[in-house]
């Protein structure tokens, strides 16, 4: 067999493998939230005062952790509990970066690059910067287009006019509102697996796909041409990142391992990957259209790439000003070594 | 509608658990025979995780297989009787699930659950309908375990263009050998350093990029480990290298150092044997570059050992 095609097999397995114990993680949390936290213990602890409740939108991912995959019918859901639109976009933008699995992965992909503190507060300050922008921005369109901004099925219940059969849309059930309530442990188990199962194998796809280009692309572009191109042409780098980010379409749990993976480029446009990828990519716009009308699609897309490219560029000049070193590095210290006698 | 909905769950369920059982087993599997090391060169804090993964996720279809097959039982036992019309149709009644992300269910009713059941979710990706093509990429983990892939050793691509030649600049002792003729000889012995250090391949890396470091090192006797490999067409000169894997196979980074030795040494020696050398440190920058290669050079009566490789050679690079 041809060496590219064993050599493409094995890092197209490698991340595989290394991204598949937090998947499973992932999924079974996603699977017991599902199960035992009903959606009304969100709705209570949002704070009146808009900025205040979008900010909040931004840490509910550290209560509620859901990556990409779910966590968008989980804000319309929220919404048509009549959760403010700027809270519900800062959870959904925020939430699949700001929560303790994503987090836990993100530390661990770049622990033996020796930039897991780096890349993790980065991640998380700049995913939390740009989801409270745009949520405030969304606060400040929905004050001028009120519920137009939104599909019909993700309208607040209170805000519909006529009656929707929800048997008839197949998009809302009366018993949605059940997730807490006492069942039998097996029955319970039951349900935790099958969305465990569901989110598992849903993954699991994106993932086989963002590993199939990943390795791909690391047969034509070698080590050496990805930092001499990140350290060259930065922003050509960064937004080649972000492109690949938004095609990827990778889960949070799982996108470190592959960013991590270009060890010799920039981590700047590692940031960029990482924040832009799990607040916008192919697989979330086919979502974000069962939620959201054209207009703020186009403010959520426009807010997060601006802000990622411009965030990440900052990065990019601040880290070479200080000169902190990104390749090559081990957690070791690396002091001048002891010299013994001949 | 209903018998197409039904059929069709029972369909996905069935696939889903077969799938995730088959990625499970494939897991422990990868766990048992050492290949997590071996093929995909993912370093050891990973290998419990994967095993553990591999392990809640038969867990998660054993659970998955016993609560479909309960639903299976209710909807048997809540079939049509046998006079009335029952042309192979199965109704879905009274069957209990939770709906990841899109809503919870929990259907009291056997009516409700029928009408539930017919249709497609569309929402949150979360869809009763069938979709072959997820399964079709999802078993390929397992398709290339059974076909005993990858195979063992690294990314040979990405190790030959990584230990592509490169010419190098003269370097700091070559200039003060320069300079020692012009100086009568009494320059050069001043800058030699007494000394043995113990280097490992990544702190010889690092040493290399700083000038303060390379200034200090440089002139010490350097003891060093690693792969052999010829440079074609210098009969004195090969390349020591190791593969520092700081996650797995994917993210690895080639160290390499130049080694200047006698030509008798490398007679013997073939590509990826494992040697042990002992020489002058010394740096030379690439040229072209702003980078630094570190530089040894083995005396005439030096030695270099060939030894067995380590059984992790990832571990302490």
């Amino acid at each position: 067999m041809d060496q590219k095609v064993l050599d493409f097999t094995k890092d197209f397995t490698s991340i595989l493998w290394e991204a598949f114990p937090f998947i499973v993680l992932g999924a079974i949390v996603a699977g017991i939230l599902e199960e035992v936290v009903p959606q009304q213990a969100i709705t209570r602890i949002v704070p009146k005062n808009r900025f205040l409740a979008v900010g909040l939108g931004g840490l509910l991912g550290l209560i509620f952790p859901m990556c990409e995959c779910g966590i968008v019918p989980v804000m319309r859901r929220l919404l048509r509990k009549g959760l403010p639109l700027g809270t519900c976009v800062a959870y959904m933008m925020a939430g699949p970066i700001i929560n303790v699995v994503v987090i836990g992965s993100t530390l661990v992909a770049f622990g033996p690059h020796g930039l897991a503190v780096h890349m993790t507060v980065l991640r998380v300050g700049l995913g939390f910067l740009v989801a409270l922008v745009t949520g405030l921005l969304v606060e400040a369109q929905f004050r001028k287009y009120g519920y137009d901004l939104l599909a019909p099925s993700a309208r607040p219940q209170a805000e519909e006019k006529v009656h929707v059969d929800a048997a008839a849309t197949h998009d809302v059930h009366p018993a949605e509102e059940r997730a807490g309530e006492r069942r039998p442990l097996l029955q319970r188990l039951g349900n935790i697996s099958e969305t465990a199962l569901h989110d598992f194998k849903d993954i699991m796809v994106f993932l086989m796909l963002g590993a199939l280009l990943a390795s791909l692309a690391k047969i034509w572009i070698t080590n050496d041409q990805v930092r001499d191109l990140s350290t060259t042409f930065p922003a050509l780098v960064i937004l080649a990142m972000m492109g690949m980010a938004i095609l990827m379409c990778l889960c949070s749990e799982a996108d470190a391992f592959v960013a991590a993976s270009f060890t010799t480029m920039h981590p700047a446009a590692k940031l960029a990957f990482l924040v832009l990828g799990p607040m916008f990519d192919l697989k979330l716009l086919m979502m974000f259209t069962r939620v959201f009308r054209r207009r703020l699609i186009l403010l959520i897309f426009t807010s997060a790439v601006v802000q990622v490219f411009i965030y990440s560029m900052i990065v990019y000049y601040v880290w070479q000003y200080l000169e902190i070193p990104y390749i090559g590095r081990s957690a070791i210290d690396v002091a001048l070594p002891p010299v013994n006698s001949p | 509608m209903h018998d197409e909905g039904e059929s069709t769950y029972f369909l996905d369920q069935l696939c889903t658990i077969a799938v995730c059982g088959l990625i499970g087993f494939t897991a422990v599997s990868l766990y048992m025979k050492g290949w997590l090391s071996s093929r995909f060169q993912l370093i050891e804090r990973f290998h419990i995780p994967v095993l553990v993964a591999g392990i809640a996720l038969l867990v998660l279809i054993v659970l998955r297989g016993i609560a479909v097959w309960r639903l299976a039982g209710q909807t048997r036992g809540i079939a049509q009787p046998p006079e009335e019309d029952h042309h192979g149709h199965d109704h879905a009644h009274g069957h209990d699930h939770a709906h990841s992300h899109a809503h919870a269910h929990a259907h009291a009713e056997p009516k409700k659950a029928m009408e539930d059941h017919g249709h497609a979710h569309g929402d949150g990706g979360h869809d009763h309908g069938w979709s072959p093509w997820q399964y079709a990429i999802l078993i390929i983990p397992a398709v290339l375990y059974f076909l005993d892939l990858p195979r063992d050793g690294y990314n040979q691509t990405r190790l030959d263009a990584d230990l592509r030649y490169v010419e190098l600049d003269p370097g700091i002792k070559s200039q003060r050998i320069a300079l020692a003729g012009v100086a009568g000889g009494m320059i050069l012995p001043s800058f030699q350093k007494s000394g043995r250090i113990n280097l490992r391949f990544s702190e010889l890396a690092a040493h290399a990029a700083t000038k303060r470091s390379r200034e200090a090192l440089e002139g010490y006797t350097v003891v060093l480990e690693g792969y052999f490999k010829t440079i074609p067409g210098k009969e004195n000169e090969f390349q020591l290298f190791r593969v520092k894997v700081n996650c797995c196979g994917t993210d690895s980074i080639t160290l390499q150092s130049r080694i200047i030795a006698p030509p008798k040494f490398l007679r013997e020696m073939k590509y990826m044997d494992w040697v042990k050398i002992e020489g002058e440190l010394s740096f030379q920058k690439i040229a072209g570059s702003n980078d630094w290669m570190p530089v040894i050079q083995i005396p005439d009566d030096g030695t270099i050992q060939k030894l067995t490789a380590p059984s992790d050679p990832n571990k302490d690079v």
